[in-house]
């Protein structure tokens, strides 16, 4: 990060009580959990497929495909679905509830702390502190 | 690079190439007759023409090239210069050259090329240096070589006085008609909005029921999104005629360094095709034809000896048969012995001494991977890659290949394609509660499964007594992992892949309807047995399965 201050604009989500965010420029459109139709012999995280005005997309779960199983039998509330920008796809993503959009200034964003990195943390981009809490960056390929 | 500047290099090398397939069929058509000064002007014109543009959008490396070329053809055209076979390829040299420097500059503007050994051979056809290259003729080039010179060349399509010209006057006659170009991708996206709005139309007709006065004005509107739909469907189709164009060159090529003489002849050129089927078209055609030169024409001595015209015939025949497109590619050359092929299969370890083969299933082992008849590896053909591949191809487009000929007569080989890849006719099955859909032309019958005709032997899956045939029945329902119990089904789709037929259970038939074809999504593009995603009428997402993916090789 330079000196001169630079701001990116996150949405923020929550999956099992944690809080987490993806750059807003990287997420196509956010809506409401459609109708799913399952995909025979998928893995696990494949919830199925969804039709998005005529796209048909693959629906994942995020919780499974980031292997958070802690205070997951917790009810679900408001389902929501980001729909990711990967490259020339697109993939939405089952997460627990939308936040809000943060407006972050460059040197509130802080390195993953290397004690707290693992083989999934290449998709973690960085630590967002607000006032009164703790964000984690993803990047959207997280749902790849 | 400013926008406009980027748009008129953009907008030239669109039109170039466009210019580069009319050229080579003059140029070819000139071969035949080069006398023709109406086919000279064309070229002087085509030349002319290309170097002023190209100079003008910047081009300097075509413009240099484009205008020595010039100086030949202006040369020809006042008649200081006669065409001769040297000259021909020097001019194909050109065009060539010209194709590879357009091609290379619309992938990187930049792009600097090295045509100096063009420039030399122009240069020398220019003051006189350059000789005939017909290895088939004896005698020296001499002043007035017309005559010979008709006769050593290989002619391409050999009626041409009645058919060249009529084709460069409805040419031009069919260009008044007022066209514009639109790019592919807005076709594709006015294709799927259509696709949608039939998809909803079906939806509000359901809800509609089938009394009341909405039902009529909802009829008129189904009648007219259908119409809607074959316009839009039909903006993605093209004629194969340019397609065909390059035969003729790569006939010209590949006959001229087998020393064979060949006439092609091209039929059905107006025949109109799906583009991406048209592009994976290509290739395959390319080589069959190449093929039908290497090993089915022979040599003219051969054919003297054969009672044959000096000159083989290669005929591509284009027509539509319902929803398909029919490709014939016919020689009138050796033909293929089915025995050769036989013992060359067994030699090779494709099939085994004892296999019993029909005549068809010998024919078809032109396409086994690794299986090439020629003793000797040539510049053309015969390392036995390339008919496998266009067996693939044309299998991968949902359609078939097949061979017949006959000894010392010729040989037949016949494509028959869908037409579009984007609609197929499906039949809506339901398994455990979900709906998939199976492609039509992959059910030969659907049956209804009586426990007396089923047998279990031990640690197998159970068979089916269909009529004279005994055929595995397969449980779609575990297959696809939505229920582990093992019980028959009520009714079972019959397939069949090559020559065996297998039985495929599943709950229920829902009803027939066409199916627009989609992608399957990144995720699932693994999944065995599934060739693709459509929405159905109720606005869900459905698996297309591919049946014989998913039993083809267990059954």
């Amino acid at each position: 990060m330079e000196n001169t201050q630079q701001f990116l604009r996150f949405l923020e989500f929550k999956l099992a009580e944690e809080s987490y965010a993806v750059e807003i420029l990287k997420i196509r459109e956010v809506i409401t959990l459609p109708a799913l139709t399952e995909i025979p012999n998928a893995p696990p995280h494949v919830c199925g497929l969804m039709n998005l005005r005529g796209l048909i997309l693959t629906v994942i779960d995020l919780r499974k495909k980031m292997k958070i199983t802690e205070n997951s039998q917790k009810e679900k509330e408001e389902n929501a679905v980001i729909v990711f920008e990967l490259g020339d796809r697109q993939v939405g993503a089952i997460v627990d509830s939308i936040e809000k959009v943060l407006n972050v200034s460059s040197d509130s964003i802080h390195p993953i702390p290397e004690e707290s990195q693992h083989k999934d943390s290449v998709h973690f981009k960085g630590v967002i502190k607000t006032e009164d809490r703790l964000v984690l960056w993803v990047l959207p390929e997280i749902a790849a | 690079m400013e926008d406009f500047e980027l748009e008129l290099k953009k907008d030239f090398l669109d039109e170039a190439k466009g210019l580069l397939e009319t050229a080579e069929k003059s140029f070819l058509q000139l071969e035949n007759n080069p006398t023709n000064e109406v086919l000279i002007n064309e070229i002087f014109r085509f030349a002319h023409n290309l170097k002023g543009t190209s100079r003008a959008v910047g081009f300097g490396q075509i413009a240099e090239l484009t205008h020595l070329a010039e100086n030949l053809l202006l040369k020809i055209k006042e008649k200081e210069l006669i065409i001769h076979s040297g000259i021909m390829d020097v001019l194909f040299y050109f065009l060539d050259k010209v194709r590879e420097m357009i091609l290379g500059l619309d992938a990187n503007l930049e792009a600097i090329f090295d045509y100096q050994d063009c420039l030399n051979k122009i240069e020398a056809a220019l003051s006189g240096k350059i000789e005939k290259t017909d290895k088939t003729q004896e005698n020296k080039p001499s002043e007035d070589s017309f005559p010979e010179e008709e006769e050593s060349k290989i002619s391409l399509v050999k009626e041409p006085s009645k058919k060249v010209k009529p084709t460069t006057n409805s040419g031009a006659a069919a260009n008044t008609e007022e066209t514009i170009r639109v790019s592919l991708k807005k076709i594709e996206d006015l294709n799927n909005l259509v696709g949608e709005l039939v998809i909803l139309q079906t939806e509000v007709e359901a809800l509609a029921g089938t009394s009341g006065k909405e039902t009529r004005s909802i009829r008129s509107l189904g009648k007219l999104c259908k119409e809607i739909q074959d316009l839009s469907m039909s903006l993605r189709m093209l004629p194969i005629g340019p397609t065909f164009q390059k035969l003729q060159r790569i006939v010209r090529d590949t006959s001229k360094t087998l020393e064979k003489k060949v006439d092609l002849l091209l039929k059905g050129e107006e025949t109109e095709v799906d583009k991406t089927v048209l592009e994976n078209l290509a290739d395959p055609l390319v080589h069959l034809v190449r093929n039908a030169v290497d090993h089915g024409v022979e040599l003219p001595q051969e054919r003297l000896l054969a009672n044959k015209s000096e000159n083989g015939k290669i005929e591509v025949l284009a027509f539509h048969q319902g929803n398909f497109l029919a490709l014939h590619i016919t020689d009138d050359g050796k033909g293929i012995d089915p025995q050769v092929l036989r013992q060359k299969a067994i030699h090779k370890g494709i099939i085994k001494e004892e296999d019993n083969l029909t005549e068809e299933a010998m024919y078809q082992l032109i396409f086994a991977p690794g299986f090439s008849t020629k003793d000797q590896v040539s510049e053309v053909s015969g390392r036995g890659v390339g008919m496998d591949v266009v067996k693939t191809n044309v299998e991968s487009m949902g359609g078939q290949v097949r061979v017949q000929s006959k000894l010392g007569v010729g040989s037949s080989i016949e494509l028959l394609i869908p037409l579009t890849m984007a609609i197929i006719e499906g039949m809506l099955i339901e398994v455990s509660g979900k709906q998939f859909v199976v492609p039509q032309s992959q059910i030969q019958e659907v049956i209804k499964i009586d426990l007396a005709q089923a047998e279990k032997f031990s640690g197998k899956n159970p068979y089916y007594k269909l009529r004279d045939l005994v055929v595995p029945i397969f449980s779609l329902k575990r297959d696809l992992g939505l229920d582990k119990r093992v019980q028959l089904p009520p009714i079972a789709l019959v397939v069949k892949k090559g020559k065996k037929f297998f039985a495929v259970g599943i709950d229920d038939l829902i009803k027939q309807q066409q199916i627009v074809v989609r992608p399957l999504t990144f995720e699932i593009s693994h999944m065995k047995g599934a060739m693709g995603t459509t929405i159905l009428g109720d606005g869900l997402p459905s698996v297309i399965l591919d049946l014989v993916e998913l039993y083809g090789d267990i059954a």
